[in-house]
């Protein structure tokens, strides 16, 4: 991609790498939100009042559905900065070995935390989603941390 | 695996992100490979090796011989 139609937000893959990245990514996470809110009232988790539980679920949900659509869409070489060998830089080492050790803290805390559940008592239940929330936060922090290790450490 | 890379490159007069340029790499994977912290990828070495016309071996040494 030539340097000279690099934007700050990127183009899009789709159509041609002519469209911008958040011309795509806005109305289709607007859309997506509103899509989730509605199924939030269909299912009957959005409160006793459909509107504002529906439009509450619609207007929290757009802009993580945008940035997870703007991800999914963007094209990274058309973004400003970007190198056009990203895979041999030394961020990507960094990356890939930031997420292995992620994914055996994983696995740790996981076996640790099954074994330690083991031993509670019958009387006592824990919630499956404080659960899962629980590993999605380990995996975030061990990743971030130990990629910011390795941009220190150079 | 120690390197001559900063002082091929500043044989040349260039900055780290004039040659992160020419490799098509990052400026931190410059400075990484300067200070010895990062070994890069064989298409990384040989580019690096034809930039500054020479050969890996005079490039790239293995510890026990770069004192």
């Amino acid at each position: 991609m030539n340097q000279d139609v690099r934007t700050k937000w990127g183009r899009s893959k789709l159509g041609g790498g002519r469209v911008p990245a958040m011309a795509v990514a806005v109305p289709a996470g607007l859309a997506l939100g509103a899509l989730l809110g509605l199924v939030a009232v269909w299912l009957g988790v959005a409160g006793p009042d459909p509107v504002i539980g529906g439009t509450v679920y619609a207007v929290l949900l757009a802009l993580p559905m945008t940035s997870l659509v703007y991800v999914l869409v963007v094209d990274r070489s058309t973004m400003v900065g970007a190198t056009e060998r990203p895979e041999e830089s030394v961020e990507s080492g960094w990356y890939d070995r930031a997420a292995a050790g992620a994914f055996s803290d994983i696995v740790i805390v996981a076996g640790l935390g099954a074994t330690a559940l083991a031993f509670i008592p019958a009387n006592l239940s824990v919630d499956p989603m404080l659960l899962l929330v629980g590993v999605i936060i380990v995996s975030f922090a061990s990743f971030a941390l130990r990629y910011l290790l390795l941009q220190r450490r150079g | 695996m120690r390197n001559r890379v900063t002082e091929s490159r500043q044989r040349l007069a260039w900055s780290q992100q004039r040659l992160a340029d020419e490799l098509g790499v990052s400026r931190q994977t410059v400075i990484s490979i300067e200070r010895g912290r990062f070994d890069p990828s064989l298409p990384l070495a040989f580019r690096l090796a034809a930039v500054f016309d020479c050969t890996l071996e005079e490039l790239f040494l293995p510890d026990e011989q770069s004192e």
